[in-house]
């Protein structure tokens, strides 16, 4: 399964033992210049440098990339279409009046604030994208800790990570018996199937819920999770090369000012 | 006084017809108890009110003497460690260290303490290199020996283990009979299991209950218990091999004398060889 994959390729990325504060910055400092930046520029060249560090750096291979790329790309492909074919603005290309108060258009306007905003969510999603596969969710427990986030919030975290997978693994057994007793054979058959197997997750979690709490009682709790785990220290190569990536990152936020495509 | 001890317990699952009536159970200092029964016969609902998870609907049970309360809970826990059936709900933390590491550091033992605790439970049920692993990867054997172990690190004075051999391979079953009994050398935890699989029984175990539909329908020794074929056959239990065989030898006139465990009949073969040569 998909979120099982995200999870397998942070346990053995080449990333893995660079120091998690290390990654976590990269990843926020490229999402915070995305969004400082005022041309469509920069997103790109962050999401080039990024894309680059996932493929040759954590050696993440370069289909499972691509193909937890292409979900949220459809999404964006299809929203600044919208975004071109709405807003409106000088030097009109094509226009259609649909309804009298209401018309499609493309300006140089929309293009450019279209093509501003999909180089945004490249380099969002890739900056997301180098968090979650260069880094084990277990690491960020552990700095999350070093940054004194309440306790309360580090093990509501852990205990949702856990249940995602009980959960999950549920619906896909589930599935599987269905699936094997030619469940989804017919239409008919498959929206039955499908309520039924929405109704048994619900009541299977619902069990496990307090089963967990069951389990944790049994061995005491006391609304305490152990965070074993130590840091990696903080390397010269690793450091020099984030604070490379962000000062030629801002340069380029800097320096691109509000240049537009066309 | 016993370290476990109830009275006429009786406990029924809300809305639905009993579950344990009127059980009586003691479990002495240093004692292996084996709890048979078949499936639903009540075992897992006994073993959950041992560090009271369940309430008795009626009767009592005591621990060490006392009665379990809000305020003696914790401690209750802390001497009664239980292994349920179902290993996947018992994981919860991200990792199987995490996991292990999980009742030590809810005792407030400190960080070194829990850390060699954690190593060593690890190393019992020879999990090591499953340290770093996340449990959603791990087999269903694997889970019931992260699970056994995030017990066996909290040192309880009592282990309970619900099914401990159900899905374990040969060598981990060895094993863990193998440490049960070690145990009993080294430490003097008291351990109470559960388990369909009688032959297993005889090797580790020094009393044995008998539980079908709720109640207590045998107990004793292992040679008490496994001469009650009939008794067992009735409760859909079966008798363990060796007690079997020699029986049905010894009705067709061959002088064996009666003998439970590998070792025993071993020993009891050769004699009746001997005897013949
Ligand atoms: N949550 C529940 N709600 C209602 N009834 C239950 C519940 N859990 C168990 N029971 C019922 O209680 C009885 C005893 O169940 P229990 O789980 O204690 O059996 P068991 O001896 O552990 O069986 P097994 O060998 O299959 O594990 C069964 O008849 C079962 O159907
Ligand atoms: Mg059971």
């Amino acid at each position: 399964m998909f979120e099982e994959l995200l999870e397998d390729i942070a346990q053995k990325n080449g990333l893995r033992e660079v120091n998690t504060n290390l990654k976590l910055a990269t990843g926020l400092g490229a999402i915070l210049l995305c969004l400082l930046s005022s041309s469509y520029f920069p997103p790109l060249f962050i999401a080039l440098v990024l894309t680059g560090a996932i493929l040759f750096l954590a050696r993440v291979d370069p289909k499972t990339y691509a193909e937890l790329f292409i979900v949220p790309l459809w999404f964006a492909v299809m929203s600044v279409a919208g975004i071109i074919l709405i807003s409106g603005g000088q030097d009109i290309f094509w226009k259609w009046d649909i309804l009298p108060s209401f018309s499609l258009s493309i300006t140089r306007d929309s293009i450019n604030q279209g093509i501003f905003v999909f180089c945004r969510v490249l380099g969002g999603m890739s900056a997301l994208c180098f968090i979650s596969l260069t880094t084990p969710m277990t690491n960020i427990f552990t700095v999350l800790r070093q940054w004194r986030i309440p306790e309360i919030i580090i093990e509501l975290m852990m205990i949702i990570y856990r249940t995602i997978f009980i959960l999950m693994d549920q619906v896909v057994q589930i599935y599987t018996a269905q699936v094997m007793r030619l469940g989804y054979s017919t239409v008919k058959e498959s929206i039955h199937s499908c309520a039924t197997l929405c109704g048994a997750a619900f009541i299977a979690s619902w069990d496990a819920g307090e089963d967990l709490v069951q389990a944790m009682d049994a061995r005491c709790y006391t609304g305490k999770f152990a965070v074993l785990g130590e840091n990696r220290p903080v390397e010269r190569g690793p450091l020099l090369a984030l604070f490379a990536f962000l000062s030629l990152s801002a340069a380029v936020v800097i320096f691109s000012g509000n240049s537009t495509i066309i | 006084m016993h370290l476990i001890e109830t009275r006429d317990l009786c406990y029924s699952y809300s809305g639905s017809s009993r579950a344990l009536d009127g059980i009586n159970f003691i479990a002495p200092r240093n004692a292996r108890i084996a709890v048979l029964g078949s499936n639903g016969a009540g075992k897992s609902t006994l073993f959950k009110h041992f560090n009271g998870i369940f309430k008795p609907t009626s009767g009592s049970i005591l621990i060490r003497g006392e009665p379990i309360t809000k305020q003696n809970v914790r401690e209750v826990r802390k001497f009664v460690g239980i292994v349920f059936q179902n290993a996947d709900d018992q994981i919860f933390a991200p990792t199987v260290e995490l996991d292990v590491a999980f009742g030590p550091t809810n005792l407030g033992l400190d960080e070194e303490t829990i850390h060699h605790r954690v190593r060593e439970a690890l190393h019992i049920m020879g999990i090591e290199d499953l340290a770093g692993r996340v449990p959603h990867h791990l087999s269903g054997g694997e889970k019931k020996r992260v699970a056994i172990a995030g017990a066996i690190a909290m040192e309880p004075e009592v282990l309970v283990l619900d099914e401990p051999t159900a899905g374990l391979d040969p060598k981990g079953i060895h094993d863990l009979l193998g440490f049960i009994s070690d145990l009993k050398k080294s430490s003097g935890m008291t351990v109470i299991f559960s388990t369909h699989d009688v032959s297993l029984v005889p090797e580790i175990a020094d009393y044995i209950y008998v539980m079908s539909k709720g109640r207590i329908v045998a107990q004793g020794t292992v040679a008490e218990v496994f001469s009650q074929t009939e008794l067992l056959k009735s409760v859909r239990l079966d008798v363990p091999h060796y007690p079997k065989l020699i029986k049905s030898l010894q009705e067709k006139g061959i002088p064996v004398s009666m003998a439970f465990t590998f070792e025993e009949a071993e020993k009891a073969f050769l004699e009746a060889f001997k005897g013949r040569s």
